[in-house]
């Protein structure tokens, strides 16, 4: 009888500490892979904002043409954004496109995601990774309120990338952030 | 016994482990959160700098010194509001602060935020006459 008990003990300890070890390594695992989506949003969208920032720093570089287009969506997210700059040979109208790419649904909750595209005198010259949630470009004045694009000073540009996170059934949504204010020396 | 001993001691390394395992998660949540908390203070505090430098001139920068603005970064749904606190003062061509009147004023700016106890970033800029 008492091997019984000792068989049954064992049995219960081992597999307590089995569970306890696996429980750990999966929180692990998914830790690792958690990080390491959040690091890859983070870089993708520092380096979208990197660009963005050189580029807006060049508004109106060379040419009388200056910013001729802010149009906002009802969520306020910048649609279209469209400015000129002179390349040193002709004048070069810039233009973003906010462009609805899918919907996913985070605890009942619908997300709408976008990319930003780029075009060059109408033609498409790249764009942004397509899991933006916000994406703001405003004209402000010296005193930082927004104003239309003819009395700006500073551009402020604003950018909220999003990824879900988690099992479908315990879903949740982390977010990274960019945000600049340039003043373009020729606006 | 020894056995009820070596049962224990697994147990206890078990739960160890476990422990270790759900600190090191919330280290990693809390860094993620402290870069991104970090990135808007960033932004926030470079618009108040361009602000400063584009709204006022160089005689009248020490008017902005001691003050402290609020400046939300926010989208349709979301917002965080910062404190701003700005600070000008003369630096000699060294860049030191100066007792002194110089050609060469430096404006701090330094953004926080009620979730943290320290500065999130400070950002100086030398503005010369």
């Amino acid at each position: 009888m008492q091997l019984i008990i000792d068989n049954i003990l064992a049995a219960l300890v081992y597999s307590s500490v089995a569970l306890v070890v696996i429980s750990t390594q999966f929180s692990a695992s998914q830790t690792t892979v958690e990080s390491t989506i959040s690091y890859m949003s983070k870089k993708q969208i520092l380096e979208l904002g990197a660009t963005l920032e050189q580029e807006l720093k060049l508004i109106g570089q060379g040419t009388t043409n200056k910013i001729t287009q802010v149009i906002n969506n009802a969520d306020g997210q910048t649609t279209r954004f469209t400015f000129w700059r002179n390349n040193g040979v002709s004048d070069l109208k810039i233009e973003f496109r906010l462009v609805a790419t899918d919907t996913i649904m985070v605890n009942g909750d619908q997300v709408k995601r976008y990319r930003m595209d780029r075009y060059e005198n109408d033609v498409y010259s790249g764009g942004s990774v397509p899991t933006l949630r916000d994406f703001v470009v405003e004209t402000l004045d010296a005193n930082g309120n927004v104003v239309v694009p003819a009395s700006a000073v500073l551009v402020r540009a604003r950018i909220r990338d999003t990824y879900p996170l988690g099992d479908p059934d315990e879903m949740h949504i982390g977010h990274s952030f960019w945000g600049m204010t340039v003043r373009p020396e020729n606006i | 016994m020894p056995q009820t001993m070596l049962a224990f001691l697994a147990m206890t390394m078990a739960v160890f482990i476990a422990l270790n395992q759900q600190r090191a998660d919330l280290k990693t949540f809390e860094s993620i959160l402290d870069s991104e908390y970090e990135i808007m203070a960033n932004a926030v505090a470079l618009e108040q700098m361009e602000i400063v430098a584009a709204s006022t001139s160089w005689d009248d920068l020490h008017d902005w010194n001691g003050d402290v603005v609020t400046r939300n970064f926010s989208f349709n749904n979301f917002q965080e509001s910062f404190d701003i606190a700005i600070m000008v003062r003369f630096v000699d061509g060294s860049g030191n602060p100066s007792g002194v009147p110089t050609m060469t004023k430096e404006v701090v700016i330094s953004a926080s935020n009620s979730r943290f106890t320290r500065p999130l970033v400070t950002h100086a800029r030398l503005i010369s006459e």
